[in-house]
């Protein structure tokens, strides 16, 4: 405690000082706190189930028809669940959105549905109730519902015989059979309730094996591993081939399933991106780190005397070590504590960054778990800022450092040459930064210059799904359909309305199989996959896509006898390159036949469907509209597009009042949200740059003013043996110019390896672009050379007498 | 060689106009020996380094050999002083991050002396002051007394006509201090070296040739 009370006496006499290296520890662990606060929710945290480890997902993935990951089936579901002794239990899910209550208040949620065991295998026991039967799987008897906690609260007011009780869910009866515990969520759902997976029973049968349209999940049994798991789906999926009718189509596919960690599966898109920004958050902690080490050992470097009195006096390494520990202990736990709020606050900044549209990243918070985290690091930060101080000071040696008056002594030339390193990996470290957050940065641009192949400016979008209940056959969703476009054309500001069942940028693409008319599936030219729309005629337009060849779908070509679609450019290309597909039939199947062709009879450009940065050439079908539950409305206008949300609403009432649209924002919002995965880590790369680049500029400006300070004398020396001024500023920048060439080397050794740590993440650019290389050191230089001018001119501009004098 | 006329050192301090030196008439002949002397204060130590030029906030007239330092820019003063005057410090002042040759080294390279010529010069120097076996000494690995031949040998590496020490014995033991001064009456009489030196020591001011006194800033006795 003496020690502590010593230090913080020492600490208040430099006040500048230690505000100084408070603000810095406090910058930098707060920046590593945030990002840490994401990682531990998103990666390393373990899912909030019992044995978490064992949780598996499996999904059948068709790598030769461009199809890497798909889903899973019923008929999957019940190959599977007893057939596999690595699992334990198997379930499937699919997400649903339902209306819940009646027309005069229809409220969208969103819900899910499940297989009986799905609770099981999660290891959650129900708090209510029971859960679903297989007698409940079918369409005509899956009306039963497990509610959320929440839910049940919200809706029945937490009524304790909740069991039997009745909800509306799109117009049908549902009856309550069971609560969950407070707090379940499934990863990133935001399910209110979980019905159970109704389905015909001819989903069951083996052609019905690759309709891949649930979400399989598993428990590995006990001791099982998921090499286990892998190896008998392998076998058993080769012994399910032997009998299957399309055994040869899908072995031409290169058809496997993958079983893989259902935590690390989730989370397996954002996890570089993480990883490389939590990287980049350590970074900066080491500049910052070394920077107040380097200010640490020029306060050391003036206090030596004090210390050499101490030594004279009895003070033992022990008590040095003490005296310093305490006092970088000190500094390190209020910077900790100021961290923890700057940490808070950068968790609010990253969740506007878009974290909370992450994987698990409804979990991000600032917990008990992140503030042990922070102390912790405070801690082992003074330990680490101690020992080189510790080393400098017991290392000074006792009678030359008590004669230093006499001898006009500076500081020694290993605490000199451990200084200049540490400013060598300052700006190492601050070129590793800035060059990743311009390559980032280049990226980004890179990705912003794509086109989209459409016009997403003034466009609003929606989704609207029809319950079953009301709309039982396709004619009376294309109804609503025919009947809802009119309606919206009418409102004032609207110039083109289309609905599609697709639409970029959302989650609502379909890429399934297509078979082409004499284009037969043979080894080598399998069976391709292809984004799949039905849309109104005015799609083309609404979204200003061009055409090519041919004509647009019009609103009476699902009323014709020969069944007509539009491709894209790109499908065209695959099929027939440099040939003219106008007249070509294609089917949704596996073969073409008379029943299913549909006619080629136009050629339009082609879309990114699912962000900017995906490959080209994957190719697209438009059919006529088709009647389907779900899909989106397009609504281009002159005007604002969040202006007309409240028109567009009432006109989706006025065709059914029980009828709500949902997610209605501009398609552009769409774009920019896929580009967080891009954007975030080039903002908070640039933010940590910019102060990389900073404490770099401080930490040099600090041991070269420093340096000069210390070197008054032989400044006055060298002047006084005949040195011009120029010469004397000339000799500073050198030695400042020689620890910013041995910095700029290693950083750009550093930046080959985060280049190629982060090449995953850039799009159109090389990890060693030589325009972002150039443009960091020239950043770097002008900042280090501003940094080192200052001191070098106060150097140049010492007056020998008063510097010889001082001594 | 040195011809002093009115010459005035005037520091401007918050309580008024401090005079370090008033109205200093003094000439020194080529080869001479001259020793200042004078009590804490009286502006010895002021006078060696306007002598040396590295103060130019005097007033009055310094004549060195045939040039009129009054009338000369920054650049040719330091010109001037680069190619006559040698200085040495009572506190010896090497530069503890080189070495004893390194620290010999220095006043050439400030004079363009080629990188070759330069170790030529720096080995001869050595020789010449019996110190080649300490040639990659630190300072701090010297004593006193070698600490302050290094620094009588790093002024006199260059070659000049004048050579200007502050009290270069003031931190020496007495052995040591009779040595240096040994070295100075043979640099003085057989190179014909001109010193100027501030000592307190009688001496030591009987090894040279002059004596020149001063008390609060005025010559008292020359």
């Amino acid at each position: 405690m003496t020690a502590f009370r010593r230090a913080f006496r020492a600490l208040a006499k430099t006040p500048g000082f230690t505000a100084t290296a408070i603000a810095t520890i406090a910058l930098c662990l707060g920046a590593n706190l945030a990002l840490f606060a994401v990682v531990d929710a998103v990666l390393l945290r373990a899912l909030p189930f019992p044995e978490p480890d064992r949780l598996v997902v499996l999904f059948n993935a068709y790598p030769g028809a461009g199809v890497e990951r798909s889903a899973a089936s019923v008929a999957n579901y019940f190959d599977r669940r007893t057939a596999l002794p690595a699992l334990a239990s198997v379930s499937i899910y699919q997400d649903a959105s339902p209306i819940v209550g009646d027309g005069a208040s229809p409220d969208r949620v969103e819900a899910a549905r499940v297989s009986p065991e799905f609770f099981a295998t999660l290891g959650v026991p129900l708090a209510l109730g029971h859960t679903f039967t297989d007698a409940d799987l079918t369409y005509q008897t899956d009306q039963v519902a497990v509610l959320t906690d929440e839910f049940w609260r919200r809706h029945f007011k937490a009524d304790p015989a909740v069991l039997g009780r009745t909800f509306l869910n799109d117009g049908l009866t549902i009856t309550v059979v069971g609560v969950l515990p407070p707090g379940f969520r499934f990863l990133s759902s935001r399910a209110q309730f979980f019905r159970a997976a109704g389905h015909e029973l001819a989903d069951r049968q083996p052609d019905r094996r690759h309709n891949n349209s649930w979400q399989m999940i598993a428990r590995l049994a006990p001791g099982a591993t998921l090499a286990d798991a892998q190896t008998q789906i392998d076998a058993f999926n080769v012994r399910l081939l032997e009998g299957d009718p399309v055994a040869q189509i899908v072995k031409d596919v290169g058809f496997r399933t993958t079983v893989a960690s259902l935590h690390a599966d989730h989370v397996r898109t954002i996890r570089p991106t993480l990883l490389l920004l939590q990287t980049g958050g350590l970074f900066l902690l080491v500049i910052g780190a070394v920077n107040l080490s380097n200010l640490l050992l020029i306060r050391a470097s003036g206090r030596l005397k004090d210390l050499a009195v101490r030594q004279a006096l009895g003070a033992r390494r022990r008590h040095v070590a003490v005296e310093v520990l305490s006092e970088t202990l000190l500094l390190t736990l209020v910077g900790g504590l100021l961290g923890a709020l700057v940490g808070s606050l950068g968790i609010d900044l990253l969740r506007l960054l878009g974290t909370t549209r992450m994987p698990l990243g409804a979990q991000i918070e600032f917990n008990p778990r992140l503030a042990l985290v922070g102390l912790v690091a405070s801690v082992l930060l003074g330990v680490a800022l101690a020992v080189p101080i510790i080393w400098h000071n017991l290392r000074a040696h006792l009678a030359s450092t008590l004669q230093t008056e006499t001898r006009g002594g500076t500081t020694t030339r290993a605490a000199l040459r451990l200084r200049h390193a540490f400013i060598v990996a300052q700006i190492a470290l601050a070129f590793v930064l800035l060059a990743s957050a311009g390559l980032l940065g280049r990226s980004l641009q890179q990705i912003l210059n794509t086109s989209s192949g459409f016009s997403s400016d003034h466009v609003l979008s929606g989704r609207i799904t029809l319950p079953w209940k009301s709309y039982q056959t396709p004619e009376a969703r294309r109804d609503f359909a025919e009947r809802l476009l009119p309606a919206l054309r009418a409102i004032p500001g609207i110039t083109d309305a289309a609905v599609s069942t697709g639409l970029p940028f959302t989650t609502n693409t379909n890429d399934s199989a297509t078979a082409v008319e004499d284009r037969p599936i043979e080894p080598g030219r399998p069976l391709r996959a292809h984004y799949m729309s039905s849309v109104s005629s005015d799609y083309w337009r609404a979204m200003k896509i061009p055409l090519l060849r041919g004509r647009l779908l019009d609103d009476h070509d699902h009323l014709r006898k020969e069944r007509v679609c539009v491709v894209d450019q790109a499908f065209a290309n695959q099929y027939w390159p440099g040939g003219d597909p106008i007249g070509r039939r294609i089917a949704q199947d596996i073969k073409v036949t008379d029943e299913n062709a549909f006619t080629i009879v136009g050629v339009v450009g082609e879309v990114k469907q699912g962000a900017l940065t995906e490959n080209n050439g994957h190719g697209a079908i438009y059919f006529p509209l088709s009647g389907a539950f779900s899909f989106s409305v397009i609504l281009r206008t002159a005007l604002p597009p969040e202006a007309l949300a409240p028109a567009v609403r009432r006109a989706v009432l006025s065709i059914d009042p029980g009828q709500p649209i949902d997610d209605l924002r501009p398609l552009q919002d769409r774009i920019d949200d896929s580009l967080v995965a891009h954007r975030s880590p080039a903002v908070l790369a640039a933010l940590f740059s910019s102060a990389a680049l900073l404490l770099a500029a401080l930490g040099t400006y600090g041991v070269l003013a420093y340096a000069v300070g210390q070197r008054q004398r032989e400044i006055g020396v060298r002047l006084a043996l005949g040195a011009q001024p120029g010469q004397v500023l000339a000799q500073f920048l050198r030695q400042g110019a020689l620890l910013l060439l041995f910095g700029l080397l290693f950083g750009l050794a550093g930046t080959w390896a985060a280049g190629l740590a982060m090449r995953g993440l850039l799009f159109g650019i090389e990890p060693m672009n030589l325009a972002v290389l150039a443009a960091t050191v020239g950043v770097l230089v002008a900042v280090v050379f501003f940094a080192l001018y200052l001191p070098s001119r106060r150097a140049a501009r010492t007056d020998p007498m008063v510097a010889l004098r001082a001594e | 060689m040195l011809t002093l006329r009115h010459l005035s050192r005037v520091y401007p301090l918050k309580s008024g106009p401090y005079f370090a030196l008033r109205n200093i008439n003094l000439e020194i002949k080529e080869g001479e020996f001259v020793s200042i002397m004078g009590p804490s204060g009286s502006g010895k130590s002021t006078l060696l380094h306007i002598l040396g030029l590295h103060d130019s906030e005097w007033e009055g007239e310094y004549q060195f050999a045939d040039t009129d330092v009054h009338r000369l820019g920054k650049s040719a003063r330091a010109d001037l002083q680069k190619k006559n005057i040698g200085f040495i410090f009572q506190a010896y002042h090497l530069i503890d991050d080189l070495t004893v040759a390194e620290n010999l080294e220095v006043p050439l390279s400030y004079r363009n002396v080629p990188r070759k010529e330069r170790q030529a010069i720096v080995c001869d120097t050595l020789d010449r002051f019996h110190i080649v076996g300490k040639r990659d000494l630190f300072p701090s690995q010297l004593s006193g007394g070698q600490q302050q031949l290094v620094g009588v040998a790093r002024a006199l590496v260059a070659h000049p006509t004048l050579l200007l020490a502050d009290e270069p014995t003031g931190n020496l033991h007495s052995d040591q201090g009779h040595e240096i001064m040994e070295l100075f009456r043979k640099l003085n009489r057989e190179d014909g070296v001109t010193i100027v030196q501030v000592t307190h020591s009688i001496e030591n001011a009987d090894y040279g040739s002059r004596i020149v006194r001063l008390a609060d800033g005025m010559l008292v006795n020359n």
